[in-house]
C-alpha cells in the first residue's frame, strides 16, 4: 500500500478496510473542530482536511483491487500460506476479503482446524457448506471432522504394542460395557477420597489422605 | 493449574497410585528446595501428572525413597527424588499460584491478600526460571486482554492458557519437545481452561465476573447453560479427548504409560462427565441431571 498515504492517516502497512476508515473518521473530525482556530492551526487543519480526503479514497481503491485481482489466486496463496504453517499471515490475507463466499469460509475452518479451533473451524465449514451444498470437497472435510472424535488409541497400537495403553478412552457419553458387581460404590467412593484429598491439600495438612 | 487433572482412582494400578503419590511428595520438597517453605502450600496434584508425563517423554528415571518430610515425621513415606525437572515444575506451581492469586486480587476477590505469602518464593522462581515467568505472565496479560474484550468464542478465550501449557510443555521438555507434545500440552490447557469455567459458573455469573460460557449461552445457571449448549459443548469436550488420545499413542515414551494414560483417556474425561451433569459422572448420567434440576427448582 502506498506508504505516504499510510502516514497521513497514521497507520501500518497491512491495514483492513475498517481500520482505514475509522482512522479516515477520527482525523476528519479532529480537523474539521480545528479548521477555524485562527493562524496557523486552522490553516494547517483545512489543507490536512483535503489530504486525508484523498489518502483515504486511495487507499481504499487500492484495497479493493488487491483483493480483487484474480480472486482464485489470492485463494491460492491463503492456501500456500496455511501449508507452510504461516497462520497469522493467513489469517491477515482472509480478513482483508470483502466477499466472502463458500471458499472463504473453507479456508478459514482449515485454517482454524491447524490452530486447533477445532469448534470454530466446524462452524466454518457449516457455512460453507451451507452457501454450496454440493461441493464434495467440503462435505468429505466435514465427515473427517466429525470422524476424528472417533479415535481410537488402541485400534493402531493395540494392548501390548509398543504404545499401547492398558485403558480405552472414553467420550462424554461413557457407559460401562459391563454392569458391575455392588454397583457404582467403588466410584462414590472414590469420589469421597478425591473430595478429601481436595479438602486435605486445602489444609495443606496431608501428602495424600489414602 | 486448579487441581482438575485426576486419575480414575479406582481404575488406577496400585503401582501407578505409588508413583503418582511419590512423584507429588519429590514435587513438595522440590518446591521447598526451589522456592522456599510456604510456596510448598500451593502444590495441587496436577503438577504430580505433569512431572509424571515430562520424565516419562525425557527418558529421565526418578528415584523414590522411603523419608520422612516435615508433615509426616511419625511414617516414612515413598518418595520421588529431587531433580531439575521437578525444581522446575516447582517453580511453575509457585509462580502459577502467586499470578492466580494476584489475578483474584485484580478481581476484587478476598483470596487475593494471599498473594503476600507467595511473593518471596515467586521472586526465588523468576530467578531460577525466568523463562516460565514471562511464559505465564504473557499468558495473564493475554487473558485479561480478552476479558476486557468480553470475549464470547469459545476457542478463542481458551487459546491463552491453551498456549501456556505448550510453551511451559517446550520449556520443559527443550530437544524432548515435538508436535504432538505440542499438541497433547496445548489441549491439556485448554481443557483446563474450559472445564474451570464451566465449574465456575454459577459464581461467576453470581458475582458478575467474566465467564466465557455465559458470554455464549447467556443462562443464569450451569445446569441451563448445560442444556443449552450440549451439543456445542459435547462436541468440543469429545474432540479434546480425540486429540489428546492421539497424541497419546503419537508420543514416545521411554517407560510403561499406565498413569498418565489413566488420567488423561479415563480420569480427564470422568473429571468433564461429573462437572457437567453432576454426580458420579459415570452411568447416571442421566439421572444426576435430573437431580440437579430438581435442585435448582426447588
Amino acid at each position: 500500500m502506498n506508504k505516504k498515504n499510510l502516514e497521513i492517516l497514521g497507520l501500518e502497512d497491512g491495514a483492513t478496510a475498517e481500520e482505514i476508515k475509522a482512522a479516515y473518521e477520527a482525523l476528519r473530525a479532529k480537523y474539521l473542530e480545528e479548521r477555524f482556530m485562527d493562524g496557523e492551526a486552522g490553516n494547517n487543519a483545512a489543507k490536512m482536511l483535503g489530504k486525508i480526503e484523498t489518502a483515504y479514497s486511495e487507499l481504499l481503491t487500492e484495497l479493493k483491487e488487491s483483493s480483487y485481482e484474480d480472486g482464485e489466486n489470492s485463494f491460492a496463496k491463503v492456501e500456500q500460506l496455511i501449508k507452510d504453517g504461516n497462520l497469522q499471515e493467513a489469517q491477515r490475507v482472509l480478513d482483508g476479503f470483502n466477499e466472502r463466499g463458500a471458499q472463504w469460509h473453507y479456508l478459514q475452518s482449515v485454517l482454524f482446524y491447524r490452530k486447533n479451533w477445532m469448534n470454530e473451524s466446524k462452524k466454518q465449514l457449516e457455512i460453507a457448506i451451507q452457501l454450496e451444498p454440493d461441493n464434495a470437497k467440503y462435505k468429505e472435510a466435514y465427515r473427517k471432522l466429525i470422524d476424528k472424535i472417533n479415535y481410537d488409541a488402541n485400534a493402531t497400537g493395540g494392548a501390548g504394542s509398543a504404545n499401547g495403553s492398558a485403558y480405552q478412552g472414553q467420550s462424554m457419553n461413557y457407559t460401562q460395557p459391563d454392569e458391575q458387581m455392588g454397583g457404582d460404590f467403588c466410584s462414590w467412593c472414590a469420589q469421597c477420597i478425591v473430595c478429601n484429598a481436595c479438602l486435605n491439600l486445602g489444609l495443606n495438612c496431608c501428602c495424600s489422605c489414602r | 493449574m486448579f487441581g482438575y487433572i485426576n486419575p480414575d482412582a479406582p481404575y488406577l494400578f496400585k503401582k501407578d497410585e505409588t508413583l503418582y503419590n511419590a512423584l507429588y511428595c519429590g514435587l513438595c520438597k522440590s518446591i521447598g528446595a526451589g522456592c522456599g517453605q510456604i510456596a510448598r502450600t500451593a502444590l495441587t496434584y496436577d503438577l504430580a501428572f505433569t512431572s509424571a508425563l515430562v520424565h516419562n517423554i525425557k527418558g529421565e528415571d526418578v528415584k523414590i525413597k522411603k523419608a520422612h518430610c516435615g508433615l509426616h515425621i511419625f511414617k516414612k513415606r515413598p518418595m520421588a527424588a529431587v531433580d531439575d525437572t521437578t525444581v522446575a515444575l516447582g517453580c511453575v506451581n509457585t509462580v502459577l499460584a502467586y499470578f492466580k492469586l494476584c489475578d483474584d486480587k485484580a478481581d476484587g476477590d478476598k483470596r487475593g491478600i494471599f498473594r503476600h505469602l507467595y511473593k518471596a518464593g515467586y521472586k526465588r522462581a523468576l530467578k531460577r526460571h525466568p523463562k516460565i515467568a514471562e511464559i505465564i505472565s504473557r499468558q495473564t496479560q493475554e487473558q485479561a486482554a480478552l476479558e476486557k474484550q468480553n470475549c464470547a468464542i469459545i476457542d478463542m478465550a481458551a487459546e491463552p492458557t491453551a498456549v501456556m501449557m505448550r510453551e511451559i510443555s517446550n520449556y520443559l521438555l527443550g530437544e524432548f519437545a515435538t508436535p504432538e507434545t505440542q499438541r497433547l500440552f496445548y489441549n491439556l490447557g485448554k481443557w483446563v481452561y474450559l472445564i474451570d469455567a464451566l465449574d465456575d459458573y454459577d459464581k461467576d455469573v453470581k458475582k458478575k465476573r467474566y465467564n466465557v460460557l455465559f458470554n455464549v449461552y447467556g443462562e443464569n445457571c450451569k445446569a441451563e447453560a448445560v442444556k443449552k449448549g450440549e451439543k456445542e459443548l459435547t462436541f468440543i469436550f469429545d474432540m479434546l479427548f480425540a486429540e489428546m488420545r492421539q497424541s497419546v499413542s503419537n508420543i514416545k515414551f521411554n517407560f510403561n504409560h499406565d498413569l498418565t494414560d489413566n488420567i488423561i483417556l479415563r480420569g480427564i474425561p470422568l473429571k468433564t462427565r461429573t462437572v457437567f451433569y453432576g454426580g458420579c459422572g459415570t452411568d447416571c448420567k442421566k439421572q444426576a441431571r435430573g437431580l440437579v434440576y430438581e435442585q435448582k427448582k426447588s
